[in-house]
């Protein structure tokens, strides 16, 4: 069985929890170390999300910066007896959320496949060029939703939240978000499968 | 339920996120249908694509890039607030002293005017003396102190004071001096009436 993201969270948050408000309160007083290894504990998650919600490494980096900014300014507020890092995904969703009204739909092409580390598939090039082509089609579809779609699905299927921790962090009822990741999951099914018939006809 | 109306639930179903009854009733319906089982098989296929890209995280020259941005930031971001403390946070703490100082001091000045014009005791008798000549009485009034400069325009006017009458006390009758002065022209005689002081 699976766990959900919160599961994971939940098994390594008390000790986590502990060590990171230590740093806060010590980011808080005006020390920056504290605030570069809160920074580094969380950057990659953070970047990450931004980049499969944005799509551009450009975009993703910026709302990143944004993030952690942000995280700076209002750190007094946060409760330091929940753990940081879903604070810093809600975050990172409304940055996100923000950024992607100001772009315009045209621009969304979605992430440049040189902005990812790439896992080593083996050494067999044909399943290299397969797992990359798959990838490429995966990106497609995504960049073909809509925006509430595309965050709902990223959070449960890919960060690996539940449905009632996304609508948590959406700020949604919970039966809309899943109408949302129903909806989602159907057209990614239509665009994989028409992407995948049109380059098998091309081959 | 129809197979289109059931789409939505199958695609929750392959991820397990419908309810127990929910559950039930699409295993149910997957049993029968073929169409259904079909796009069940298709929805895990895809879903399984999509979450290949999984493995893909943020490049380490990405995160490098907006690390050194954040720090760059919030060096920036501190500098300047410290500035603020320094320049424009001591400004507004000294003008505000400055303006609780001038409030204080315009009060004050205003109390005392105040206080100054409004008599607390009784009203000074003032002394008149009067000299009456042989024809017309003139009347000279001599305060015992100068009168006070007027208060400056006060914004409360003070009740109005009551001037005292002056009393009339006839002098003792003088004996007159009368001066005749000649002049060259014969027509013109001058004379000059004068109070008989002293030698």
């Amino acid at each position: 069985m699976e766990l959900s993201a919160s599961q994971l969270w939940m098994s390594t948050a008390r000790e986590d929890v502990e060590a990171t408000s230590k740093l806060i309160a010590r980011a808080i007083t005006g020390d920056r170390v504290a605030f570069e290894e809160i920074v580094l504990l969380h950057e990659r998650r953070v970047l990450t999300l931004a980049l499969r919600l944005l799509g551009t490494s450009e975009d993703a980096q910026d709302a990143a910066q944004e993030v952690f900014l942000r995280a700076f300014k209002y750190l007094r507020r946060f409760d330091t007896g929940k753990p940081l890092e879903p604070w810093l995904v809600s975050m990172t969703v409304n940055v996100c959320r923000g950024s992607g009204r100001k772009r315009s739909r045209n621009r969304l092409m979605f992430i440049q496949r040189e902005d990812v580390h790439k896992v080593d598939p083996g050494n067999n090039p044909y399943m290299q060029l397969r797992a990359e082509e798959q990838k490429q089609v995966v990106h497609d579809a995504l960049a073909c939703l809509a925006e509430k779609e595309r965050t709902a699905l990223v959070l449960r299927d890919l960060e690996g939240f539940t449905t009632a921790e996304v609508a948590g962090i959406l700020g949604s009822a919970e039966a809309t978000v899943r109408s949302q990741i129903s909806v989602a999951r159907l057209k990614m099914r239509k665009a994989i499968a028409r992407m995948k018939g049109g380059r098998d006809v091309l081959s | 339920m129809s197979c289109h109306e059931l789409e939505g639930l199958i695609a929750l179903h392959v991820e397990g996120d419908l309810r127990e009854t929910e559950r039930r009733r699409v295993e149910s319906h997957l049993r029968t249908c073929l169409a259904c089982q079909s796009l069940a098989d298709e929805l895990r296929e895809s879903q399984t694509i999509f979450k290949s890209i999984r493995q893909d995280v943020a490049d380490q020259s990405a995160l490098s890039s907006v690390r050194t941005r954040v720090l760059v930031n919030i060096a920036d971001m501190e500098s300047r607030s410290l500035f603020e403390r320094m320049f424009w946070g001591g400004f507004r703490q000294k003008a505000t002293f400055a303006g609780i100082a001038a409030l204080l001091v315009g009060g004050a000045a205003l109390w005392f005017s105040l206080g100054r014009d409004i008599p607390s005791g009784p009203v000074e008798d003032t002394v008149v003396v009067v000299r009456v000549p042989m024809r017309e009485t003139q009347v000279e009034q001599v305060d015992k102190e100068p009168a006070p400069s007027p208060p400056p325009k006060p914004v409360v006017r003070p009740p109005r004071r009551h001037r005292p009458r002056p009393v009339v006390v006839p002098s003792e009758p003088q004996p007159q001096v009368t001066i005749r002065l000649l002049t060259d022209d014969p027509n013109v005689i001058i004379y000059w009436l004068g109070d008989e002081k002293g030698d």
